[in-house]
């Protein structure tokens, strides 16, 4: 009985909670504008509204086009799954920190691929774009998270999630928010790329998506959603654990907690985006070296314990 | 017992034999590939039967070099190498007669397989030699044939100015490491290598001679600027073999001197930790800016040397300190790597033989398209790309995961803080290389596989003969198996470690890693999604040109578009340029002419070779003038030396 409970909790984690996230942080954009906004579950009709449409592909594309929207869909679910984002989760076996790194490589990959595949200018720009972030970001996401594992001596994301012995609360907090603003950059958010313009010059991921469409289009976006929320789930996890020491919590409280803080990142970063301003693109570099500075520091704090 | 070193001796003789016949008689193709099949099968066997144990071979006296007898030796290291060398002789051989056929008026058959037969031949006389002669003979038919092969196109200039490069490298690296090897004999007064070790100080200048000799055979920077040049020109079979094989040669004998040999110089593995991590980046900041899609795949080839020379010297490093376990771990990651690269690197350049072979050309400027007319060799290329860039469940995955791993655990394991920073700062360097290898394949593919083809070769390139199909997708399904499958392929991997004087490895290192699982949820959930999502035929239309329906093959990327914004990231390194000229009476609103021409500068060809090589020229020049042809100075030199000598005599007694 609990384990059923369980298992349809993970259910609404994994395929209603992203799509909500996303509608909650465009709720507290339009608040903050002073516009009533859509209501949170919005993105989740716009998904079903897209799979009920007839798919239309370019003429160009051949047979990567239509896998890549499934290998991405596919990945961000793997990792939902297996990833220690949020608190009940069934699956209980391990997760390796450079395996989830380069599971995220291959759907950037593989959505570059299908960008190119149309042969339409826009897209071949923003996987360009897409493909520089990447590079940039990389070592801050990294490092952010192998700052966090040398206290564990592990590389297993839930041993180092559920460390509670070795517990630095500044390393936790470092490393959470090189993890954030490193993921709001993979994730092009706002201040890198604006998710709700549509210059398709400017864009970054919505151009790479240009050419997708109906069911294509909806695999894509629920792709995007569930990073955006495992991402965010673990930065709100990096906070939890430099607020309090997790492993002292009773499993409901931890629930609570982990979903609460999660929907505070996801809020928080709606609040950022509508005081920010999307960034001229050669300041990107910029925008990220703060990304890096903070994975470093974590970086030598983490050593500096590991010393003791 | 006696059937052992006869396949040590089949392997090193049969090549011979065949590179004579082949030399003598003119050959045909399909003769000669089912002779570097049967060579393959002989690797293969060397390889299994020396896979647990060593097994010499001494030769009678009367064969001898100099007054050294021929002594072959297989153990389980080069039992590990030939293994790679069989898997991708093989595949070659399947794959040559019909890639040759489109060749055929540029090749000359005689001289190409003589030339490959003596190569492949040398490289297994280097993996099997037992002592330092045959070591260098067999290294030097390696070298010379490979060079000869990179000439197989003679008539292009490109090929000879390649091949020139080619041969002054491998010069500089033989004589390198037959000085090492002078070294080592007055030292040990003895030839054979069982005699040989590095753990004392009077064997470090040794030491220092083999390893630039070896890293500049391997193509580490800043030995690397031959080999970008050097494996594209040559046929594909042949660059996969020399990617793919004849780069782990050299860090077999890396691994046969330094780390069996127990090398302890810790200034020399500094030294090379420093330059591995610095040829893994610029390998691949150089592969993403390239136009040609062989000469990617080479710059592609230095940074993996990087990161497998980074294993080692990681390797040796922690051995040096104590660490035995982290050691293991280090030199699991590196010799996975050379084996994962191998598979991967041959399936690339066979792939990319086929779009030669179909579209007549390896400009990216001229290809696009390819994937709807070959989509076999596109998928193929795909899954290369994908275990370069480390996806799981690829076997590059698990290779690099390794060495992450072994770093990682430097960093909370070595003695000093500044030691944990170095090995902390290259997972850094190591993740950026990696997304930079990401871009740079997909790239790769996006230009020449998918979008529109740019020319009409290339809109007319058709899937290539199913011979050539087969020898990729058995490295192809190598390349899979070797990922998914590594935790239970990796026990046999346990004599090559031991022999390596290394601990044998605990296997819940592997523990953390589901590929297996996570190869079959993946499958589960594609074909989920494509039996509920994708299941409808999707309606076909143009691409969106927003509505001024002028969308060309000249408005999609070029490869130096898609670059472009990283090359301008570092135009301190690449000196990155764009020439811009746009035309016309009207030039603002209707352009008549309108060109970019971006250009990059490789400062280590034009700052460094390029004026070392200027004044070699100049100093060469010189000195002709001591021999200008008049008899009366040549008399005054040998009355001038004459008694230069008398008095160095007289000095002496």
């Amino acid at each position: 009985m609990h384990l059923i409970l369980q298992y349809c909790l993970f259910a609404f984690a994994i395929f209603i909670l992203p799509p909500s996230l996303l509608g909650l942080i465009r709720k507290v954009k339009a608040r903050l504008q002073n516009r009533t906004g859509a209501p949170i579950w919005q993105p989740i009709l716009d998904l079903a509204k897209l799979l009920q449409k007839r798919e239309t592909v370019s003429n160009t594309a051949s047979w990567v086009f239509r896998f890549a929207a499934a290998t991405n869909a596919s990945l961000a679910l793997y990792l939902a799954v297996v990833l220690p984002w949020i608190s009940p989760r069934p699956y209980a076996g391990p997760c390796d920190l450079f395996m989830v790194i380069y599971i995220l490589a291959a759907m950037r990959f593989f959505t570059i691929l299908a960008a190119m595949d149309t042969g339409s200018a826009f897209g071949a720009f923003a996987a360009s774009r897409e493909a520089t972030l990447s590079f940039l970001v990389e070592p801050a996401a990294v490092l952010s998270l192998a700052a966090l594992a040398i206290p564990s001596q592990s590389s297993d994301l839930i041993v180092i999630f559920s460390n509670s012995v070795d517990h630095y609360p500044a390393l936790w907090l470092l490393s959470g928010t090189a993890f954030l603003l490193a993921s709001m950059v993979e994730l092009s958010r706002m201040p890198i790329d604006d998710p709700t313009t549509h210059l398709e010059l400017t864009m970054v991921h919505e151009a790479m998506i240009l050419e997708a469409s109906a069911g294509n289009l909806a695999l894509f976006e629920f792709a995007n959603a569930v990073k955006l929320a495992v991402l965010f789930g673990l930065t709100s996890q990096c906070y939890l654990h430099a607020l309090l020491n997790l492993g002292t919590v009773s499993p409901f409280a931890n629930v609570c907690l982990s979903l609460g803080s999660l929907l505070a990142v996801a809020a928080g970063v709606g609040a950022f985006e509508s005081v920010a301003v999307k960034l001229y693109w050669r300041k990107a570099p910029e925008f990220i070296a703060y990304a890096l500075t903070l994975a470093l520091l974590a970086c030598i704090v983490t050593l500096g314990a590991s010393l003791k | 017992m006696t059937l052992f070193p006869g396949v040590l001796i089949a392997s090193c003789a049969l090549p011979a034999l065949l590179a004579i016949v082949s030399l003598i008689r003119r050959p045909n193709h399909k003769a000669c590939a089912v002779a570097l099949l049967a060579f393959g099968i002989i690797c293969l066997s060397v390889a299994g039967s020396t896979w647990r144990q060593t097994v010499l071979w001494q030769a009678p006296d009367w064969l001898a070099i100099g007054m050294v007898p021929v002594q072959l030796t297989g153990d389980p290291l080069s039992a590990f190498f030939m293994l790679l060398l069989a898997t991708v002789c093989i595949c070659c051989a399947i794959y040559s007669p019909d890639y040759l056929e489109h060749l055929k008026d540029r090749i000359s058959h005689r001289f190409y397989w003589s030339a490959l037969f003596a190569f492949v031949g040398g490289m297994a006389g280097v993996l099997l030699a037992g002592n330092a002669v045959v070591f260098i003979v067999a290294w030097e038919v390696m070298s010379i044939a490979s060079a000869l092969l990179v000439l197989s196109d003679f008539r292009q200039q490109r090929a000879q100015k390649a091949a020139i490069n080619y041969l002054v490298a491998t010069r500089v690296a033989t004589a390198f490491i037959s000085l090492g090897f002078l070294l080592m004999y007055v030292r040990f007064a003895d030839w054979s290598f069982s005699a040989w070790n590095f753990s004392d100080k009077s064997s470090w200048p040794a030491a220092a001679f083999l390893m630039i000799g070896f890293i500049i055979k391997a193509g580490i920077w800043p030995f690397h600027i031959w080999l970008p040049y050097a494996h594209p020109e040559a046929p594909s079979p042949v660059s996969s073999l020399m990617s793919g094989v004849m780069v782990k040669v050299a860090v077999y004998a890396a691994l046969r001197f330094f780390v069996v040999g127990q090398l302890s110089c810790q200034p020399l593995v500094y030294a090379v930790f420093a330059l591995a991590s610095v040829s893994a980046f610029w390998g691949i900041l150089f592969a993403i800016n390239q136009r040609e899609l062989k000469r990617l795949l080479a710059y592609s080839t230095v940074e993996n040397i990087g990161l497998i020379f980074l294993g080692l010297s990681l390797s040796l490093w922690a051995r040096n300190v104590g660490l035995d376990d982290l050691a293991c771990v280090a030199l699991l990651g590196m010799l996975l790597h050379c084996f994962a690269h191998g598979l991967f690197k041959s399936l690339l350049f066979l792939s990319a033989g086929c779009v030669d072979y179909s579209a007549h050309s390896r400009d990216l400027t001229l290809l696009g398209g390819l994937s709807k007319r070959m989509p076999l060799t596109t998928a193929f290329f795909v899954l290369g790309s994908s275990a370069n860039c480390a996806i799981p469940p690829l076997n590059g995955f698990v290779s690099k995961w390794y060495l992450y791993q072994s770093l990682l655990r430097s960093a909370y394991t070595l003695p000093t803080l500044c030691d944990r920073a170095v090995c902390l700062a290259a997972i850094g360097v190591l993740s950026a290389v990696g997304a930079l290898a990401v871009a740079c394949f997909a790239k790769a593919i996006g230009v020449a596989f998918l979008g529109k083809a740019r020319t009409s070769q290339s809109g007319n390139a058709k899937e290539v003969p199913p011979s050539m199909t087969l020898a990729q997708l058995l490295l192809a399904s190598a390349c899979l198996v070797t990922g998914i499958g590594a935790s239970g392929l990796l026990p046999f991997l346990s004599p090559v470690l031991t022999y390596s004087r290394s601990v044998v490895l605990q296997t819940d290192v592997l523990a953390s890693l589901p590929l297996c699982q996570f190869a079959v949820s993946f499958a589960v959930l594609m074909s989920a999604i494509f039996a509920l999502l994708l299941r409808n035929r999707p309606f076909k239309y143009k691409t969106w040109d927003c509505g001024f329906g002028s969308l060309s093959t000249k408005t999609q990327a070029t490869a130096d578009s898609f670059a472009q914004p990283i090359a301008r990231i570092f135009t301190p390194v690449l000196h990155h340029s764009l020439t811009v000229d746009i035309s016309g009476r009207d030039r603002r609103h209707f352009p008549e002419k309108i060109s970019v021409e971006p250009s990059i500068v490789s400062l280590l060809e034009t700052r460094f070779y390029g004026p070392a090589a200027y004044g070699l020229g100049k100093l060469s020049q010189s000195m002709a003038k001591l021999q200008a042809g008049s008899i009366h100075l040549y008399l005054l030199y040998v009355c001038i030396a004459l008694v230069i000598l008398m008095l160095v005599g007289t000095a002496i007694w």
